[in-house]
């Protein structure tokens, strides 16, 4: 097992599949690009290069973490270089294993919710995200998202409605 | 506003939380593949410094063998053998006319009425 403890507070294991949700929702539901966010955050951390201080929560400070590395990646514009490398891997790689729990239903659920997301502006979709999905606050959610409280709430109204129109739209 | 105002958000959102934690990455093979991508990077990062220090090396085994080696000394060439690598520019043309000559009767210029009239 693989010592990912590196604060009393900072369990990366445990929030490992809350992690990967929210770099998802920060690189537009690119799998693999998540992945390589989560690598270069999880690197950063057990290195010391990215350190959590305990003055904000576990959970508040690793996602800001992710959403920073993310869109620095996207600034740096990897996603282009590696592009290519990433289609020969998955012309050789397996498709992701699925639990027996995931059913069909939820997975058509799910697809219709990413379709309806991707139509957001980057900042209502990662607010939604991170109230809906992470279950934080719209405080925590702006601490995350390094922006004010007021900005928070205006994303999360606005983006509300605009996934409730952009839903309506795509359920028949 | 309520909590169960977003009550259809929450659930679209459980079901995708749902689906995409069935489809999650295990820590350690992330963990195992940013260790390996590193010391690639680290491998990558040596491998220039160390081929130049091997060109190095090499140069310097070189240098010191031709050190060792005796000096073979080069003919030295007589002075009365000895040509200037600039004298053709000396060889300026219509040289001949400055260095001869001229007679009555006859051009400075070779040409074909001259030579007929001198070998008549």
């Amino acid at each position: 097992m693989t010592d990912v403890h590196v604060h009393p507070q900072l369990d990366l294991e445990r929030l490992h599949p809350a992690s990967f949700g929210w770099a998802l929702a920060c690189c537009g539901h690119d799998r693999e690009e998540a992945e390589e966010v989560l690598q270069e955050v999880y690197l950063s951390v057990l290195d010391n290069r990215a350190r959590f201080d305990g003055r904000s929560t576990a959970r508040t400070w690793l996602f800001a973490v992710i959403r920073r590395t993310a869109a620095s990646r996207r600034r740096r514009g990897w996603r282009r270089r590696l592009a290519l490398a990433r289609w020969l891997d998955r012309q050789v790689a397996p498709p992701p294993t699925r639990s027996p729990e995931s059913t069909l239903g939820a997975a058509e659920a799910a697809s219709v919710l990413r379709d309806a997301l991707a139509r957001l502006a980057e900042r209502q979709r990662q607010v939604l995200h991170l109230v809906f999905y992470q279950d934080l606050t719209v405080e925590e959610a702006a601490l995350v998202m390094g922006i004010s409280l007021g900005s928070a709430c205006t994303h999360y109204h606005r983006g509300k409605q605009a996934l409730r129109l952009y839903l309506s739209e795509e359920v028949p | 506003m309520t909590a169960d105002d977003d009550r259809d958000l929450r659930e679209c959102f459980a079901a995708l939380r749902r689906d995409e934690k069935a489809g999650a990455p295990a820590i350690e093979r992330l963990l195992a593949r940013a260790r390996a991508r590193t010391g690639g990077e680290a491998f990558r990062i040596g491998r220039p410094a160390l081929t130049l220090a091997t060109a190095a090396a090499l140069l310097l085994g070189i240098a010191l063998l031709d050190l060792r080696k005796p000096s073979r000394s080069l003919p030295v060439p007589s002075i009365s053998e000895w040509r200037s690598p600039t004298a053709f520019l000396l060889q300026t043309p219509g040289r001949e006319v400055l260095e001869s000559i001229p007679r009555f009767g006859e051009g400075l210029i070779p040409t074909e009425s001259n030579e007929r009239r001198t070998s008549s």
